[in-house]
């Protein structure tokens, strides 16, 4: 110790003191990011860490309203504390409609990592809240610009157009005072038609080679057209909400029959009804792409109030635009596809799971009916029934039929006129 | 001449006109062209065609005090009270095999599995907060519901809370039927640990001995 001078341990002092700081600090950020976790996985579930009631009322300024110590009762056992007669606990449970809030297993310190979490939310959530409001409005702006481009490439075609036939115009007037100054003898003016049916005369064989052509591709376009009338692949209307299967089916991994239930009980899949979207949107109040403009609209129409909670009598339906529309001279029945055929929804609808808006996947025709039931087996291992027919089958039918081993739709009539078309 | 000028005027009249419409479809929320409307429109009522009813809904509601076939009345009200009488008093109608249990996790799988994840611990695939504290079926925490723990909770009870929801659990009674209701009750007890089947015949094994305990009174009496 005798060497350790004045001079020498100022700085060592000073290391040591940063070196304090900076281990105090990141053991408060710890702490913070603690908080932050607990609260996500104890409390997130019934309370926001805000003003806003979901189950349980929003924390802020929970942590100055009640004193700590009642606080650690109230939240390992807010039971035990009502039954002691406790006045403020007893208030508090009156207050909110008498549901018990579960006890929770944390200890003291992690009660106060999680009040401290609420307390940092809070004074930062001003200042977050402002960010995220501009980051929103840029966005809506720069959707809205790049909406134009095939008006403008048709008003440019338009305007050459009109600037070659100007310009044949003046080529040609132009070459008839040339041909006077020489004086050679012009032709009466004849006007366009008279010149363009001596044109025709003259090259007969370029017409008619060039009518062919034209009825060709008019015949071609025709075709093309009448075939593709009813046929609506890639149809994607605009929806009264901008609800996204992507976020919902994709992102959050909820099964599509958890919103379409019929699918495998009914001849149509359901379209689910707005109280099904309460389920989750009833606390959900704000989405991830449009905040809480889009939830709105289905608040609106079940004239639900998100802050007390209430629906009111003056509902409005949401008018959704069906996508998949198949003519009525055809039958298609949901549940026997996904309940009996355990056909995957993607098969027919496409990859739902990645669509922001709705569409038509597959063409719906009838040739793309067929050719699926062509190829498509019929699952019919470990069913009795099956298994006791074939082995009935008279040889040639079992030759025919079950010599490859596998019964496609069509070989149990799945082509048949009649199967579809009643 | 004059008649070849005319038949021309007349051809660009409609090709402006073909233009004009083929244009004007250009709204996104028509399908498009279709052939003979009569035989693509159903003269029958169909779902989700709007028939223009005075509120505008395509989907209807029943009439007023219909009840569907096979309907029972459920009489446990929505609160904790109720909760507490349908844990005590409600049971399994199904009898119960393997494959009701199977089905059960299939139902499971769709209605449930994205909150309370695959295994019913809690752990779905919702990203919201609001649903990231999900417990666990087969937690062992006292007092988490009423005076019980999670893994504590008895069929009526779990079939209560499809019924109606809990917390932040939204009612599920309008999409799962309700023997789906049942299977859905039958797999949660395998997943808090417990087995449906074991439990079903246990209990089917003494009400045939309560049964014959009176059987055996009211010919002791007789």
């Amino acid at each position: 110790m005798k060497f350790l001078t004045a001079k020498s341990t100022l700085p060592f002092l000073g290391l040591l003191g940063m070196f304090t700081f900076f281990s105090l600090s990141s053991t408060s950020l710890k702490a913070q990011e603690d908080g932050e976790k607990l609260f996500k996985s104890y409390c997130a579930s019934c309370h926001s860490a805000g003003n806003n009631q979901l189950v349980g009322p929003g924390l802020a300024g929970v942590y100055d309203k009640y004193e700590r110590e009642w606080l650690y009762k109230w939240i390992k056992n807010s039971q035990s504390l009502i039954e002691s007669g406790d006045q403020q606990a007893v208030a508090v449970y009156e207050q909110y409609n008498k549901v018990l809030m579960p006890a929770q297993p944390v200890n003291n310190e992690q009660i106060d990592a999680i009040l401290t979490y609420i307390k940092d939310y809070n004074e930062k959530a001003p200042a977050a809240e402002a960010a995220t409001a501009d980051a929103g409005e840029v966005e809506q702006v720069e959707v809205e610009s790049s909406d134009n481009t095939t008006y403008i490439a048709l008003g440019l075609v338009l305007v050459l157009l009109i600037l070659i036939s100007v310009l044949r115009k003046v080529q040609y007037s132009l070459s008839i005072v040339e041909a006077k100054k020489r004086g050679e003898d012009v032709p009466e003016e004849k006007g366009m038609k008279d010149a363009l049916a001596h044109w025709v005369q003259t090259n007969k064989t370029i017409v008619a080679l060039m009518g062919i052509v034209v009825i060709a591709l008019i015949a071609k376009a025709g075709w093309d057209t009448a075939i593709n009338i009813g046929v609506y692949t890639g149809y994607e209307p605009e929806q009264p909400i901008k609800f996204s299967h992507k976020l919902h089916a994709g992102t959050n991994g909820i099964d599509c029959q958890y919103c379409h239930t019929s699918a495998s009980y009914s001849k149509s899949a359901g379209i689910p009804s707005a109280n099904l979207c309460m389920n989750c949107h009833a606390y959900i109040q704000e989405g991830p792409q449009y905040g809480k403009e889009e939830i709105a609209k289905i608040y609106a129409a079940l004239d639900f109030d998100p802050v007390t909670k209430t629906y009111g009598p003056n509902t409005k339906p949401i008018k959704w635009v069906k996508v998949h529309n198949l003519p009525d001279h055809v039958y298609f029945n949901h549940s026997q596809h996904v309940a009996v055929g355990k056909i995957n929804c993607q098969k027919c609808h496409g990859p739902v799971e990645t669509y922001t808006v709705g569409k038509q996947h597959e063409s719906l025709t009838m040739g793309w009916c067929i050719n699926c039931h062509r190829e498509t087996k019929v699952q019919m291992e470990g069913n009795g029934y099956y298994d006791e027919i074939h082995e009935r089958l008279p040889e040639n039918l079992k030759k025919q039929y079950l010599e490859d081993g596998t019964i496609t739709v069509s070989e149990l009539g799945g082509i048949e006129c009649a199967k579809c078309h009643y | 001449m004059k008649s070849m000028k005319k038949t021309f005027n007349y051809s660009f009249a409609i090709t402006v006109g073909l233009v004009f419409t083929m244009f004007s479809c250009d709204d996104p929320n028509s399908p498009g062209v279709e052939y003979m409307p009569d035989m693509y429109r159903s003269p029958a009522i169909e779902v989700y065609v709007d028939y223009e009813f005075p509120d505008s809904s395509t989907a209807r509601l029943t009439p007023e005090h219909a009840i569907p076939r096979g309907y029972k009345p459920y009489p446990y009200p929505n609160s904790t009270e109720g909760f507490e009488l349908a844990g005590e008093n409600l049971s399994n109608p199904l009898h119960l095999t393997e494959k009701t249990i199977k089905e059960g996790k299939a139902l499971y799988n769709s209605f449930c599995a994205h909150c309370h994840g695959k295994k019913g611990k809690g752990k779905g695939s919702i990203q919201n907060a609001i649903y990231g504290a999900v417990p666990s079926y087969s937690d062992t925490l006292p007092n988490r519901r009423g005076n019980r723990s999670m893994k504590e909770l008895k069929e009526g009870h779990i079939y209560q809370a499809i019924m109606y929801g809990l917390n932040a659990m939204g009612p599920h009674s309008s999409l799962i039927r309700e023997r789906d209701r049942w299977k859905i009750v039958a797999y949660v007890q395998t997943l808090q640990g417990k087995d449906p089947l074991d439990m079903q015949q246990d209990k089917m094994q003494e009400t045939k001995e309560e049964n014959e305990d009176s059987n055996e009174e009211v010919a002791k009496l007789n």
